[in-house]
């Protein structure tokens, strides 16, 4: 354990791994930064990531963001210990992470989602979850509809049918 | 780019609706219970959508105030068994008022197997509706934090001894004083708060939590809990208000079995010490008669209203009984929600005058207040009993008291 510890902390954060996104992007990262996803912690454990570590359903743009958010937070993790050290970068954290996610557009923020999921990186699923939540509170059906690109594929006597069966939800 | 038109990319996720259900699911937790159900009518694909979220948070002051108290507890008994036993990870309740329903909804919410649990009723005192499990204990293998706030907890209820992996619980502004509910007990319980309850005036609650690493026991009213057995409690905040019980008096302990132990007996492998006394005279040497010895105790932070009376010999009974103290800082302020102190005074130990009496590892004494009053000179007095004499201060550069 103590072992471990000394070597972790000899170049920054020990060995390196890639990751290679799916137009073959590279990018170097720590085991300590790439374990925050919860797939690439598993293939750690299993000793598969010798030779880099293929992301075929992420592309390299969104590659990008995520390893610039894992970089952010990975003194996040190291420092859960150390409240007081937690405590001076939170700030920061909170502001780079409500300017990561104000500033997409749309269908960047839904692939950003998608890697997330894949990756299984569950603070990055839950803020870019959050807000997509967050532009969907407070509109009628119809102004989702249009916020969110989506078809109802519904007759208006089947609207109006769902809406009886679920008028407890409804305050009309 | 304009809503509805959005072009099909390389990667194929353009729009909401490219995302997988699961997805979809997670995103509608975040969402108010009700706007998540009220997205059924979007589109075929989304009408049955709600019903797997696992995440239900469920607020009556979301809703508008002209819905009735009757409407809005009609969506959550319909919400809870439209959507059936879908599994849940979270279910966070928040009302005012009273309703019959809360044990069903709670029992629902452990049955779906449910992670984190929280109900938060607003009530007036006296009224708080009642939590009861159909007498007998709760039964969960998922429910890992439990957060109970404005209501009477009846019966087994206290009984957590089937909730194998329940780590947290916190307990607030809720009644504590049912005869039936006598005993706090759980082997998995790391993290007890209880902040502003009210125990029982004829028994003392057991709280049996031998895993306990974090102890808060705040503004409690009554009889204060005794404890079986809580050896690796660390950290603790414990809070005395005028209400609370037996601090004024030396507590008769008749009425619970041999294995107990008092509060300062239970507090006494703590390396961290929160003290705060609000409204009272903090005079602890009856209880603390047989004051125990803080054996790893490192930190002590002792907060006084300015009203409260601190009671010297007791603060200096407990410095006496820190051998391995090494942070000690005393707070003097108006009232419970407080602004900054506008004085702060450092001072250190002084090895030259070493006095037996306290710990010679205490490195750092801090006194924060608004005014240096009379009680705040007594105490710079006390402590220069110690040999702690010299004090820096950002209101005044240094202060010796001799």
């Amino acid at each position: 354990m103590a072992a471990a510890a000394a070597e972790a902390t000899t170049d920054g954060g020990g060995k390196m791994i890639i990751l290679i996104s799916a137009d073959g992007k590279r990018f170097e990262v720590t085991e300590a930064v790439a374990s925050q996803s919860q797939l690439i912690s598993n293939m750690i454990e299993d000793d598969c990531t010798e030779n880099g570590v293929r992301l075929p359903n992420v592309d390299g743009d969104i590659l990008t963001m995520v390893v610039d958010y894992c970089n952010m937070h990975a003194g996040d993790a190291a420092a859960a210990g150390d409240t007081m050290k937690a405590s001076s970068t939170e700030e920061e954290l909170k502001k780079f992470d409500a300017e990561l996610v104000q500033a997409l557009e749309n269908p960047v923020l839904f692939k950003l989602i998608l890697a997330a999921n894949f990756l299984n990186i569950k603070s990055l699923l839950d803020m870019t979850c959050q807000r997509v939540a967050d532009m969907m509170s407070g509109k009628t059906p119809e102004q989702m509809r249009e916020t969110f690109s989506i078809e109802n594929d519904f007759t208006p006597e089947e609207e109006a049918a769902i809406r009886q069966e679920n008028a407890w939800a409804f305050d009309d | 780019m304009p809503p509805g038109k959005a072009p099909a990319g390389d990667g194929g996720v353009d729009r909401l609706g490219d995302l997988p259900d699961e997805v979809l699911q997670h995103i509608l937790g975040f969402l108010p219970a009700q706007e998540a159900v009220q997205t059924c009518v979007l589109a075929r694909r989304w009408r049955h959508l709600w019903k797997s979220v696992a995440t239900l948070c469920i607020t009556r002051w979301d809703w508008k105030k002209e819905v009735s108290k009757e409407k809005f507890l009609n969506f959550v008994h319909s919400l809870l068994f439209h959507r059936g036993r879908a599994p849940m990870d979270k279910f966070d309740l928040n009302l005012s008022g009273d309703t019959h329903l809360l044990s069903i909804w709670f029992r629902e919410a452990a049955m779906c197997q449910a992670r984190v649990i929280r109900l938060n009723i607003i009530n007036s005192w006296g009224s708080q509706p009642e939590l009861d499990n159909l007498n007998l204990p709760v039964v969960s293998r998922h429910l890992a934090k439990l957060q109970l706030s404005g209501v009477k907890l009846m019966q087994s209820f206290l009984n957590f001894s089937s909730c194998p992996v329940l780590e947290h619980l916190e307990i607030v502004h809720c009644d504590l004083s049912d005869s039936n509910a006598r005993k706090i007990s759980s082997l998995s319980l790391k993290h007890l708060y209880i902040f502003r309850c009210n125990f029982s005036r004829t028994f003392h609650t057991q709280i049996y939590a031998p895993n306990l690493v974090y102890l808060g026991l705040v503004y409690y009213m009554n009889r204060t809990p005794v404890f079986e057995g809580v050896p690796l409690l660390t950290e603790a905040v414990v809070g005395v208000a005028a209400e609370s019980g037996d601090w004024n008096a030396c507590p008769r302990f008749d009425d619970s079995n041999t294995n107990s132990c008092m509060l300062p007996e239970a507090l006494s492998q703590a390396k961290k010490l929160v003290l705060e006394v609000e409204e009272q005279d903090f005079n602890f040497k009856m209880y603390w008669q047989h004051c125990p010895t803080f054996s790893k105790l490192k930190t002590l932070f002792i907060s006084v209203c300015i009203s409260a009376i601190l009671d010297f010999e007791g603060l200096s009974c407990i410095l006496r009984h820190s051998p391995v103290l090494e942070i000690l800082t005393l707070q003097f302020h108006r009232s419970e929600f407080r602004q900054k102190d506008k004085v702060e005074m450092k001072g250190s130990y002084s090895r030259m005058e070493k006095s037996s009496a306290i710990s010679e590892h205490l490195k750092i004494v801090a006194i924060q207040c608004d005014d240096i009053d009379d009680q705040v000179i007594k105490v710079l007095k006390l402590l220069s009993t110690f040999s702690i004499r010299k004090l820096t201060s950002n209101a005044i550069h240094s202060f010796c008291i001799s």
